[in-house]
């Protein structure tokens, strides 16, 4: 075949599928026989034929490790593999013929067993591999002993590959080496595969086993009637799990299963609880398995086997008649292969294959990939999930903005429902103007009804713990944030210092670089003609202004809009409602005394706060009103604590308004935060104190 | 004399340090790599417990995939959520204020470079684009490992003969399970397109099943075995019941079913004769490519990804060679 041929720069990859590839020769023993006829003069007389005897051998009861190149599904995998036939590709490209007697019989199948369906001799004679009177002709290269199967002619005639289906079961592909996915390895890209024909159902376990049909072609079904659809799991759907369990061989590595189970050798504890629960209840437990207690094989099986899929609800394939059996099949495990076929079905024919090679597989869940993908439920999150969609049937409340209401407690410890939401949105986001953040109440926001939005608050605090959590990380920031400061001192020293200015005054430096020699002769001629002028010495250096590196805090440029944004009310209202009363404005000039007297002095004269005192109380006043207008249960007053219903006024950027009164001192003279804080808090007669962050 | 070379020394570094000051910006170090990592990683949501992602159940139901814009605002606080660490005094708190868009500036360009590393595309420097992205809940994520995801935004018009063309293939940010069974992707920029395809594991052969097929529903499309491409028949592909052994636990009748795809193959594609090559064929299951979003026209994310408008979901056989 010829791939789908896209231009572009892909390389092509080319898989070539035959039919078969045979052997030149199958195997077994070859005499070759030369003979030379001698024409034209009698007398030469004749030559003696020369007769050689050459030996073709294959692969007859066991493969070695190299000539199996994959297999699929992989061993020991689980996973929904439904829809998939299991295969396995041989390295050697005439294996399956290599035996065959006929061009278009393989000597090879590969079968799929599930639970009891056989008996897997792990090392059986090579002269008992196979059903007992066949004799297969030629010699055996492979040792002396191999693994084989044993199982009833009715398992063959159901599992097996039938007469007609048998060519179709192997194939050769030629792939190209250098594609490592599909040459798997091979080193000359020829690949024989041999596929089952059996689909696997879901919860149940195989073991793939290829096996040898040499001289028992016979014994495969011919032409067996067909069915539009599947009405069983495994072979013996009528079998009970104790059956199952009474078949086992009585020792398993050596323990036997009449002693006290363990987790290895009981059958029943693999089993998930639901099954175990019905099969309790029908009356049947596990008296039969000799030695087992219900309770401790059902208590063991409530663990470890959550996710094993429900079998009831495993498709039209499961009938409920073999659900008991099918159950065997769940959980961990190897598949059950160690029974004594006599004692599942009595007096059958019982047959012997050669295992060249299997493994074990598990078959969960029951919708392939395609079908999963395409049933997926599409939306945006933050959308309500359609009832019935979800894990219940509620439905949260979701706002059109993708916020969700979450219910938690308050800072009183009171429950509270908020505002969340998280970092994934239905829809696109304007990104904010950067600004600094200090605490995450500075995130929170009022809604419309009242709520707090706490999502980008969770967001800060969430940051921050997962900043706390990595020491490396708390070590870096206070590396930066250090060297950050000293970098910035020492620029603004050398904007400011008196060595700075000097030096860009006298000009001796050049470029960056200082003229030694000459600095000392502008020194010296400075000072001797500047010296004994009283105020020579404040012209030539200038006063020095304090270092602060840092921006002045703009606070009170303009009150209005830091006090709406600390409370997060309207910015707009605020100020029709700052307009229309006369009130005393709140400016700098109120603070005139901290800044001239320092806080001691004011200590004892509080009387020079009052006009700083009467404006900001006024501006509170008026401010709480507004922020209760229209607010259930709250009249146009102040605030009032505990009214069920009524704002409960948050310090929103406590931080800053705090350092309206704080910020002015500088920190040398600074009294403390906490007494501003105070301050503030007797200002708002209903503000609750800071406490830690809530969230979700 | 000593003295007076260690004083001219001690000159000649205050005077360096003090007029090699860099003139803008105050000279503040740029934020260090390590911490840029640390806030990149933040800022793809590394680390971020689900219930942040995901505050409430419902909103991530079974069997469903999500889609969503990442709210810069959310992680613009969970980084000064970082930078907040240790700083104390008001003067700390000046300091992140007026550091803080450097930061933020230095995060966005390593944004895009995040999985550079895993993918070894070139670094891309630029100012952060929207991210958006998706999570997937379901048995298809837990259940075959290594689903891989590509976003594409469209360029071209597409052509018929390849359902690629005119698409480019995006940035993904992050691509992670979270969950056995969840899938978080992150995306540079508003893709067009998204697909979900099956890991790639060899060639495996099997049939189709239905969704929810009441009864039997197992199937073999019908398939072109010069191209591997499913025949298609008036719009759909051309399904053939599997015929399955009677009385057996699932076993196909290998012979019957060649029968019925000689049967249903009105078109001729099958040729005179259906041997074991050209069965295997028949049986190729191919990655399976699921495609979200609109495969015709270049309508952004909002329109196409809202509840209310269609969604057309096409699937894609692929050939052979990968993309």
């Amino acid at each position: 075949m010829s791939p789908v041929d896209r231009t572009g720069s892909r390389p092509r990859r080319i898989v070539v599928v035959h039919d078969r590839v045979d052997p030149a020769l199958t195997a077994g023993d070859y005499e070759v026989r030369v003979a030379q006829a001698v024409s034209g003069d009698p007398d030469l007389g004749t030559v003696a034929d020369d007769v050689r005897h050459v030996r073709v051998t294959a692969p007859r009861y066991r493969l070695a490790s190299t000539d199996v190149l994959s297999s699929f599904p992989p061993p020991n995998a689980a996973g929904p593999f439904t829809t998939r036939l299991a295969q396995v590709a041989l390295r050697r490209r005439t294996l399956p013929w290599e035996r065959a007697d006929g061009p278009t019989r393989p000597w090879l199948a590969l079968v799929l067993l599930s639970d009891g369906e056989g008996e897997l001799l792990a090392s059986v004679p090579v002269e008992q591999a196979v059903t007992a009177g066949v004799r297969p002709a030629g010699t055996n290269p492979d040792g002396p002993t191999c693994a084989a199967i044993e199982i009833s002619e009715r398992v063959v005639a159901q599992v097996f590959p039938s007469r007609q289906d048998l060519p179709y079961t192997c194939h050769v592909r030629q792939v190209p080496v250098g594609d490592t996915e599909l040459a798997q390895g091979d080193d000359d890209g020829w690949i024989a595969v041999v596929i089952a024909s059996r689909l696997p159902r879901p919860g149940l376990r195989y073991r793939a086993c290829l096996v040898s049909l040499e001289g028992q072609w016979h014994e495969l079904p011919d032409n067996p009637p067909t069915e539009t659809r599947v009405t069983k799991a495994v072979v013996y759907d009528d079998i009970t799990v104790e059956q199952l369990v009474l078949a086992r061989r009585p020792s398993v590595d050596g323990v036997s299963l009449t002693a006290v189970p363990s987790g290895k050798t009981s059958l029943a504890a693999k089993r998930p609880a639901e099954p175990l629960d019905r099969e309790t209840a029908d009356g049947a437990p596990a008296q039969a398995s000799g030695g087992h207690t219900a309770p401790d094989a059902w208590g063991n099986a409530g663990t470890g086997t959550a996710g094993t899929p429900v079998l009831a609800q495993g498709g039209p394939v499961v009938l409920p008649s073999v659900v008991t059996a099918t159950a065997v099949g769940t959980g961990a495990g190897s598949v059950v292969l160690d029974v004594s076929v006599a004692a599942i079905e009595p007096a059958a024919r019982l047959l012997r294959f050669p295992v060249l090679t299997s493994w074990e597989f598990r078959c969960e869940g029951d919708k392939d990939f395609a079908a999963l993908v395409q049933g997926l439920d599409v939306g945006l999150l933050g959308t309500a999930a359609r009832p019935g969609r979800g894990p219940t049937d509620r439905v949260p409340e979701v706002a059109e903005t993708g916020h969700v209401v979450l219910a938690g407690l308050d800072r009183g410890g009171e429950p509270m429902s908020t505002w969340y939401r998280g970092p994934l949105v239905p829809r696109a986001v304007e990104r904010r103007a950067p600004e600094a953040v200090h605490v995450s109440d500075q995130l929170r926001r009022l809604a419309e009804d009242g709520r707090t939005e706490i999502g980008e608050a969770a967001a800060f605090e969430l940051g921050r713990l997962l900043a706390l959590s990595s020491p490396s990380t708390v070590a870096a920031l206070r590396e930066w944030r250090r060297r950050g400061f000293a970098v910035r001192r020492a620029a603004a020293l050398g904007e400011v210092s008196v060595l700075g200015d000097l030096l860009s005054t006298w000009g001796v430096l050049d470029a960056g670089e200082l003229r030694v020699e000459r600095f000392a002769e502008l020194l010296g001629r400075q000072v001797l003609t500047t010296f004994g002028a009283p105020d020579a010495v404040e012209t030539v250096l200038p006063r020095r202004p304090d270092v602060d590196p840092l921006p002045q805090l703009d606070l009170l440029r303009d009150p209005v809009a830091t006090i709406a944004e600390g409370l997060a009310v309207p910015i707009d209202a605020l100020r029709v409602a700052a307009g229309t009363q006369v009130r005393p404005q709140l400016d700098l000039g109120m603070l005139t005394p901290i800044e001239q007297l320092g806080f001691t002095a004011l200590s004892t004269q509080p009387e020079l706060l009052a006009p700083l005192a009467a404006g900001l109380t006024t501006q509170v006043a008026d401010l709480t009103r507004l922020a209760g207008r229209g607010l259930p249960g709250v009249p146009g007053g102040p605030g009032v604590p505990g009214v069920p219903g009524g704002p409960v006024l948050h310090p929103h950027g406590g931080a800053r308004t705090a350092g309206v009164a704080a910020e002015p001192a500088s920190p040398a003279r600074d009294a403390g935060p906490q007494d501003e804080l105070d301050t503030v808090e007797g200002l708002f007669p209903g503000a609750a104190p800071l406490a830690e962050e809530d969230t979700p | 004399m000593k003295a007076s070379t260690t004083g001219a020394e001690a000159l000649r570094s205050a005077v360096t340090a003090a007029t090699s000051r860099p003139s803008s910006g105050g000279g503040a170090p740029a934020l260090p790599p390590e911490l840029v990592d640390v806030l990149v990683r933040l800022r793809v949501l590394e680390g971020v417990p689900f219930d942040y992602l995901v505050p409430d159940s419902e909103l991530l139901p079974e069997e469903s995939i999500r889609f969503f814009f990442l709210d810069r605002g959310w992680t613009d606080a969970l980084t000064q959520g970082v930078l907040a660490v240790g700083a104390v005094t008001t003067r700390d708190r000046m300091d992140v204020a007026a550091r803080w868009p450097e930061v933020r500036d230095a995060v966005d360009a390593a944004e895009h470079d995040v999985r550079a590393h895993l993918s070894g595309a070139a670094p891309v420097t630029g100012d952060a684009e929207a991210v958006t992205g998706f999570l997937v809940r379901s048995r298809a994520i837990s259940g075959w490992p290594g689903v891989a995801v590509r976003a594409y935004r469209r360029t071209g018009p597409e052509q018929a003969a390849d359902p690629l063309s005119g698409l480019e293939e995006m940035r993904l940010l992050r691509l992670e399970r979270l969950a056995p069974a969840v899938l978080l992707a992150l995306v540079d920029g508003v893709p067009d397109q998204v697909h979900l395809e099956e890991p790639r594991a060899g060639i495996q052969l099997g049939v189709d099943e239905e969704p929810d097929g009441a009864g039997g529903g197992i199937t073999v499309a019908l398939k072109d075995p010069a191209t591997g491409a499913r025949v298609r028949r008036g719009g759909a592909d051309v399904a053939v019941a599997v015929p399955f052994r009677r009385g057996s636990p699932g076993v196909v009748a290998v012979s019957a079913l060649v029968e019925a795809l000689r049967a249903a193959d009105t078109g001729g594609v099958l040729g005179p004769s259906l041997g074991p090559a050209e069965y295997s064929l028949q049986m190729l299951q191919l990655p399976y490519r699921q495609v979200f979003g609109e495969t015709d026209s270049a309508a952004p994310l909002g329109d196409l990804y809202s509840v209310s408008a269609a969604l057309t979901i096409a699937a894609l056989t692929r050939a052979w060679d990968g993309a």
